[in-house]
Formats: C-alpha cells, structure tokens, sequence
C-alpha cells in the first residue's frame, strides 16, 4: 500500500479541477513557465491521486475509484499538453453508474478539456453500468481493460458506442502504466 | 480431366531437405512475431480525411477503389526473406493489419500493453501506437461499421443482442471476406486487359454500372503500382546482393513482378506470383478472414502442364514454388484483441485450398499439381493454408483417396476430406448449376461455394444454438444475464404437458435469434454498401464484370449469406434428455432438471448419471432412428431459406464452430444433457465427446442429418490414436468411404491420443509447432487457450482398428 504523506492528504482535501481551471484564467504566466509552476504546485495532488489509484487497484481501497481516477486525469490533461493530445476535439459525455443506481458520476469533454459531474447529464454519449467497484477496477486496470472481457462475466454493461469506451479505456491505462512501468512497445 | 504422370504420387524423393531454403523460409515464418502494421489503416484513414464522407455518400464504390489505390500505391515494396515470391501483406514478414472501418478499434485501449501479452502477443512500436491512438482511431470512433449502424438505427435488439456476445456473431462488422476468387480471369488475360474492359465499358454505362467499372479500373492500376513498386525494389536488392544465386532469384522476381498481374501469367511460376500478388490486393481491400484461394491445383495445372512440357520447369521447383506460396498464405493474421485472445485464440485466417474432386464435366480432377501440393502439405505442416482434398466415390481413384490418408496420418491433422457427391448435390439444389457445383471450392473452415462465381460471405452469422435452447427453458431469458427477458415469452417449462410443448418453445426462440440475426446482418450489409464496396474483388469473381455490379451489391453469379451454429450435439442431446427424464420416463419433473441444471448438478449425482447415460445421444444408431437431431437440422434449413438477402440470394445453414464451441461454452451454465458449466460444446457437427463409442455408427448418425439441409457445411471432427503405416491408412480411407456413401460432407481429423496431447499441454516445448484441428480449420496447438486445449483432449478418440472408442481413463 502506498503511504499518502500529510501534505499531500491536505493538498488533495482543497483540490477541485474547477479552482485549478480558475487559476489557470486568472493567472498571466504562459507556456513553459506556466507548466512548471503549475507542475510543482499541483505535484502533491498529483501524488496524492496516483498513490490512491494505486491503492485502488492493488485493492486495498476501492470506495471512489472513478472520482480519483477523473480528477487524476483532469489534473493531468489541464498539466501534460502530450496527454491532452487524447481530447483534442473530443466532446463526450461519459456517464459511470452502478446497478443498484447508488453511484453516479459524469466525465465531461468538452472544449479540449475534462469536467466531472455528480449531477446526471442528458443523453450521455456513453454510459457504463458496472456491478460494483471491483468490477470497474477490474475492467480498467486489469492490465488489458478489456469491456467485452467484463460484459462476457456480467460485470459491466454499457450504452452507447463501445469504441467510447475503449478509448476512455486507453486514456486511463495510460496513466496507470506510467505509474507502474508496465507500458510495453516493440 | 485430371492428368496424372507422376511414377511416384508420394513424391518420397523430395524432401525438406531437397527443396532449396524451404525449410529455413518455413522456420523462419514459423518463429516470426507477430507485428502490428498500420500502413494500410494510415493511407486509407489519411484519404478519408481529404475526401470524406461526401465523396463516399456520392460515389461509394468510386471512393474506396481511390482509397485502396493510394495505399498500394505507396505501399513499401518489403522483400524480407529468400522467397521465390515478391509480396507481403504489411510491411513485415508476419503482419496483423489494421482494418479501423472493421474491428481496428478493438484493441485501443490495449495499444501499451498488447506488445507484452503473455499469449500470442502481437508487437507495436510506440510510434505506431501513437499514430494509433491520435491519428487513425479518433476519425474512426463514430464512423467503423458496427458505430455506423448503431448510428443509423439506434440502440435496436440485434445490436444489443450482439454485443452481449453470448447470442450470435454478425461477422459483418469485422469482414466481408470469406470468399473463394476467381483468379482464371487475371491468370489468361492479365490486369491491364480487365482495365482496357472495364474502362471501355465504362464509356456507355449508365451512372452506377459507369462508377462501378471505374472503380475497377482504378484499385487495379493501385495494384500494378504496388507490383511495379515491388519489381523495383527486387531490382535494387540485386544490385546489392552478393550471393549469385540470390542476385538472380531477386532478378527473376523483379521480372515477374513487371509481367505480372498486368500482363497473362506466361508460366508456372508467374501465375503463383500472380496469384500472390492479388491476394495481397484483397487483403488491401478487405481483412483476410477466409479469403480462400480455392482449387490450386486446377487453376494452375494448365501453367504447369506448359512448363513441363517445355522443359522450363522441374518438379522440384514447382514443388518450391508451391511451398513458397504456402508460406506467403500464412504471412497476415488478424489483429486480436484480449477477450477474442482468451475466447477465441489461436485462430489463423484460415485461407482455404482445395485439391482433387471432379471437374466441370464430372471427371476425375486429381493430376500431378493434386499430388505435388499434397506432397508440400506433408512436408510444411503449417497452418496456412487450410488444406481440403474433394474426393468422389467412384471417379476418383482409391490411390488419390489413400494418399490423402497418408498426409493426414503425417501432418497429424491436414487435409480436411470433403465427400462430392453430396456437396456437389447440395450446391444443386441451392440453385447453383451443375457444371458450377461441380467447380466448388472450400470456404476458410468448410463452407462451399462454387469458386470465382459465389459469393457466399459465409460466415455471416454465428449462432448460439445454446442460447435459444437456455431462452426455451428460462421463458425468453438467459441463465448468465439474469432478469432481463430478450426472446419472447414461451411459457413456463415446468407448466408444460408435454416434450412438443417444450420442443416448439426451443424453436420460437431459436426463430425469434435468427430473425435478430438476420435483421442485423441485412442493417449492416447497407452499411457495408454504402462504405465498404469491393471493386478489386469484384474485379476477380466471374459476374460484377458482366453486369457492371459490386459483389456487395450482388455483382456475383450465385449469391447467399452463411449462418453457421454453435453447440448443435449439445442441444439435440439436451432436447432427448427433457424428453426422455421428464415426459417419457418421469424420472424427474420438469422443475427438479431445471433446479439441477441451475445448480450445475451439484449433489444431484444420480440424475447427471441419468441425463449423461438414458437419453438418445446425437452419433448413435438409435438416436437417428428416434432422437431430435434431424428434426433439428430440418427445422434450421427451413427457417434460413425462409430468408432472401439483400443481394437476392438466401441463407445457408452451416455446421462449423472454429473455435466458438470453446470459448461460448467457456460462459455458459450447465445444460440438461449432463454437460456441466463452462465446458466446451461438442465442436461443429460432431457428436458430443464419448457420446458415439462407435466410429460406423458415429458416421451414419451424422451422414443421416440429409446434407441438403446443411448447404453451408460442415465439420465433423474425429480423433484417432495413431495411423502408423500405409495399411492404417488405407483403413482410414475406407472409413472416409463409407461415411462419405452413408451421405457425410465432411471429415477432419486429428491423429492424436488423449495421453499425447495432455503431454503438449504440460510440455509445450516438446511440441513446438503441433497442428491441430480445431473446427474447420488448423491451429498449432500451444497458441490455443487452455479451454480449447481440453476440448481436443477429451474428444472422442477411436482405434483405427475396427473403429471403437478408446476409453479416456483420466
């Protein structure tokens, strides 16, 4: 398990993407010098969120996986402008929501960037029914996040074009297999 | 007719050793890794980025063959290794292209992980997979085949049916393919001929028909670059290759490659080449699922005969050619993503070659080309091509049909044998001409069309057969998915009065699958119209040229779409045990099999004993006199030629699973008939495994089903210990013989004991490249799952002796 220092705990507690989007237009620096401080001082949240990723998967705490999961990739899709390539004239709404209509949550692209919902949106272009945490842990990180590996075991459903979700499938490995080294190429 | 010179049909003075660099060109092919190539998805999404949707809404057929031609056009000319044949697929020795309009998506979100997958990896640069992610996929995610559909018809039944996977299969969103071309066309005249026609035709033609012949024209002149690219670089090779002998074989290709496909193929070796080099066009065109080359042994003889006679040409180095062209067919395999990798893997392209039979006229076919690309067989024991010999009792000889045996019994698994009489028969009564019929060819698995003149797309629909059967005992639901109702209500089983009751619930749900099935295939098919037409194709088939006609839009001379049917035994087995357990003999009620079934038999020993012992099982004498299995296969054929496609012709029900049986039973509960959770189905037509403890009878039972009601094919998989010498094999000949006159279409085997295999599976390095015969075609063993593994084991195993089961005592 991976150990969140303090500050970085605090650091996470005062994080909203909506108040770094507002730094961001309030602020005057621009290219390089605007990433790197930017960078530094989002980097406790940024370990904050990876470490409880982490944690997520290895199963040692699995409650708000997909929120943790969203705002990781917000924060690095706002700090990474190689990443933000994935979302270059993108628009989709993703809705993420279990059976049992506990749990809600929506990832907004649009506009070259990523805003996340608890409130339901009309007409997702994608939506993912899962049967509980594990299920969608299973299917995202489970080295190869495969939607047809988890429909075929009735872990997940979905609505919408499933190319969406491979896609969105992609942008989250990717940030895992950074994390861990485990990307592979010939 | 067939000319047989050879003193020697066994061709034993040629071996691997006497054929100059087969073996290395073999090995070589064999070792290879698999590389991911997005060469062509680059081309072909970079022209529909330029030209759009607008160009394919306003000239379908026009846009593709431009699409296509710009990708052979800049396709890199590769000549990898010493084979006598210029050409590759992709851009490596071994390639899965990317087909983005198809099912290139499917590995998305697998692009930084598929390089390392423990099984059968398939290898991608990291520039690849960023061109991937950023470049190709992003204009793809709302515009491949199956998002096209859901576009245009929302989120329908057949849609959801499919992509809950434990239904059916609609191939049509990942292929056309699953044809056998005409290459007589090309061969005689060469491509420049078919480009004067075309465009000479084109002149007086009203819009469609002119666009039509344009397209031809221009996809055809994509590939003469590509082969004019090719001989350029053969050329530049040779200026840098030290080796004489090399220098020269590069020289020769370079000429080859200048004279053909533009120009009649002169001689034996130019006509393989030809025929290379158009299967490459196809391949640029559409993915290669089970583009077959068909009857090689006839379309090339007249080049052989010629060269022989000339003296410009030797045995041996047709042999090699021949061998060459067997290992350029396994150069491309399809881009497979984890799930189809884990349900389904270990699949090749399945590109069917098929040997022997009778000709137009009905005489005896098999010549020396026959015995020479059986001898490579023998030799190569590779997967690709999947090789099927015809045989006609009585026409042809019982020299041709032992030798037959003999590869078989030396490959272990190759070739399928495929009974004329009854599949000529059945081609009739499809409505296919007599002289066609009897120039049919095999399909990928086992499917037949008559070559260069059907077009079959065979492997329209994959259908769960268990599916239906699970909606029949759930009223309209599925064990796996729970509550939620997809067929229609049939009632209550346990309410039932009787087994007709029961048995016309199982066939309202099976009619009510196919109807979705149907009605998907039909959706997608405008789709493919309006997207996906083959001008190069139908520049090889007999009939677009003619009529001025794509083949999607029904350019072909004969026309009809396939559905093929998974876990057939398991079903008909199923059905007699309700019968018997509940109706006949009240051993139990109707609720007590269905709580058993739900609880996968658990303590319920006694009535597994019962279902898996009393009932009728599908290969035995008695169940063809008084079981459910023919009733089935009627009833199957009676609803699917109840359906005309949308290029006039019907539906064809078949009897091959590939690997389906594996992988569907791998997700499906237990069944009435004692086959527990998540096992395997009995595979194609077979009966399920120990079922039949007697070969005789096994054969009749499914020679009995009436092959005019399996007009799509089948594949009946047997096991045997061992075949140790020519005696053994004549005996597994006259076995063939009297399957084949009690009416059976087909026969595949695997030569193989339960104790041997259970060792590859242990010990796969003891087994590097084992061919095995999965369900219509070959794999090598260690690239298969585990699932589909054990279902090779446990197949019913018979002693070539007097043909009884071999107890499997693990």
């Amino acid at each position: 398990m991976y150990k969140i220092m303090e500050e970085e705990t605090l650091a996470l507690k005062n994080f909203r993407l909506e108040l770094l989007d507002e730094e961001l237009e309030g602020t005057n620096l621009t290219g390089e010098l605007l990433a790197e401080n930017l960078l530094q001082k989002y980097y406790p949240v940024r370990q904050a969120l990876e470490k409880t990723l982490l944690n997520c998967i290895d199963g040692h705490m699995i409650g708000n996986v997909m929120e943790v999961l969203l705002n990781l990739m917000g924060l690095v899709l706002r700090l990474d402008k190689k990443y933000r390539r994935n979302i270059e004239n993108f628009d989709a709404v993703y809705a993420f929501t279990d059976k049992a209509g506990d749990f809600y949550i929506a990832a907004i692209f649009r506009n070259n960037t990523l805003s996340v919902s608890r409130k339901k949106v009309d007409n997702p272009t994608f939506t993912l029914i899962f049967k509980d945490n594990e299920a969608l842990v299973k299917l995202l990180f489970s080295g190869a996040p495969d939607i047809l590996n988890a429909m075929l075991n009735q872990e997940v459903d979905f609505e919408g074009n499933i190319n969406y979700m491979s896609k969105f499938g992609y942008m989250a490995m990717h940030l895992v297999l950074e994390l861990t080294g485990g990307m592979v190429f010939a | 007719m067939g000319e047989v010179t050879l003193k020697d049909i066994r061709l034993e003075e040629y071996g691997l050793e006497e054929l100059d660099g087969i073996r290395e060109l073999r090995d070589g092919m064999l070792r290879e890794p698999v590389h991911i190539c997005t060469e062509r998805a680059w081309y072909i999404t970079e022209y529909m980025k330029e030209h759009g949707e607008e160009e394919m809404e306003e000239h379908p057929v026009l846009y593709r063959a431009r699409a296509v031609a710009r990708y052979l056009g800049n396709k890199k000319a590769v000549i990898p290794d010493g084979n006598l044949l210029a050409g590759t697929t992709g851009a490596y020795l071994k390639s899965a292209p990317v087909y983005p309009e198809f099912i290139g998506l499917t590995i998305w979100s697998e692009l930084e992980t598929i390089s390392g997958r423990k099984k059968n990896p398939q290898l991608l640069t990291k520039e690849d997979a960023e061109r991937l992610n950023f470049d190709i996929y992003p204009y793809w995610i709302d515009r491949d085949v199956l998002a096209s559909t859901k576009k245009k018809h929302g989120n329908i039944m057949p849609i959801r049916l499919l992509e809950k996977m434990i239904f059916y299969v609609s191939s049509k969103a990942g292929c056309i393919s699953h044809t056998v071309p005409d290459f007589k066309r090309v061969l005689a005249q060469g491509a420049e001929a078919i480009i004067r026609e075309a465009e000479e035709k084109a002149e007086g033609s009203i819009r469609e028909e002119k666009e039509f012949y344009q397209a031809v024209a221009t996809v055809l002149k994509g590939l003469l670059k590509y082969a004019e690219n090719l001989s350029e670089e053969a050329r530049r090779l040779a200026g840098e290759e030290k080796d004489e002998k090399r220098r020269e074989q590069l020289l020769e290709m370079a000429k080859v490659c200048r004279a053909v496909p533009a120009n009649p193929a002169s001689g034996f070796r130019e006509a393989v080449n030809c025929i290379w080099l158009c299967l490459i066009g196809i391949h640029a065109e559409n993915i290669n699922m089970a583009i077959s080359p068909g009857r090689l042994d006839q379309v090339l003889y007249p080049y052989y005969k010629k060269d022989m006679e000339e003296g410009t040409l030797t045995v041996k180095e047709a042999m090699e050619l021949i061998a060459c062209l067997w290992i350029k067919t396994g150069d491309n395999v399809d881009l497979v993503p984890q799930v189809s990798e884990e349900l389904f893997g270990g699949a090749g392209t399945a590109p069917a070659v098929t040997v022997g039979g009778v000709d137009e006229e009905g005489k005896d076919a098999v010549n020396d080309l026959t015995y020479l690309m059986l001898r490579v067989t023998e030799l190569l024991k590779m997967r690709e091509p999947n090789m099927n010999a015809r045989y006609y009792p009585g026409r042809n000889t019982i020299e041709y049909r032992n030798r037959v045996s003999e590869v078989i019994a030396s490959t272990k698994a190759v070739p399928a044998f495929y009974n004329d009489i009854e599949n000529i028969k059945t081609l009739v009564n499809q409505g296919t001409l007599e002289e066609h019929a009897r120039d049919y060819a095999v399909i990928g698995c086992v499917e037949l069309a008559s070559a260069g003149r059907s077009y079959d797309a065979s492997s329209s629909i994959i259908m769960n057969l268990t599916a239906a059967f699970e909606m029949a005992l759930y009223n309209g639901k599925r064990y796996i998915t729970g509550e939620e109702q997809f067929g229609p209500k049939t009632g209550e089983p346990e309410k039932m009065e009787n087994f007709e009751q029961f048995l016309e619930a199982f066939k309202t749900q099976t009619a009510w699958l196919i109807d979705q099935a149907v009605d998907l295939n039909e959706k997608m098919a405008k789709i493919h119209q309006k997207m996906l037409p083959t001008p190069l194709l139908s520049a090889l088939f007999e009939g677009p040229m003619e009529k001025g006609k794509d083949l999607v839009f029904g350019g072909a001379v004969y026309n009809s779409s396939g559905a093929t049917h998974v876990g057939f035994a398991d079903v008909a087995d199923s059905l007699n045990a309700v019968k018997k357990a509940v109706f006949e003999e009240h051993y139990c009620t109707f609720g007590e099999l269905i709580d058993a079934v739900r609880h996968n038999f658990e303590n319920q020993d006694k009535l597994l004993a019962y279902v898996k012992n009393k009932p009728l099982k599908y290969g035995t004498a008695e169940e063809t006199e008084n079981g459910i299995s023919r009733e089935i296969i009627r009833f199957l054929y009676e609803t699917y030629q109840g359906y005309t496609n949308y290029r006039g012709g019907k539906y064809r029900p078949a009897y091959w699973t590939m690997t389906n049986h594996s992988g569907q039973g791998k997700i499906t509960y237990a069944l009435p008939n004692g086959r527990k959770a998540n096992l395997p189905f009995a595979s194609g037509i077979t009966p399920v495994s120990e079922a039949a403890a007697d070969l005789t009878e096994c054969f009749r039972s499914v020679g009995a089903l009436n092959s005019l009601y399996i007009p799509g094919g089948e594949a009946l998989n047997i096991k045997f210990t061992n075949i140790a010498s020519r005696e053994e094999a004549a005996l597994l000949g006259s076995f063939i013989e009297g399957y084949f006159k009690s009416g059976g279409q087909q026969v595949q085997f695997n030569i193989m004991s339960h104790e041997m295999l259970r060792d590859a599976k242990a010990h796969p390095e003891k087994y590097p490249d084992l061919l095995v015969r999965v369900s219509g075609y070959s794999a090598y063993f260690n690239d298969l799952n585990d699932t589909m593994k054990d279902e090779l084991i446990t197949r019913t195993e018979y002693d070539i002796h007097g043909g009884r089961m071999v107890p499997d005592y693990v």
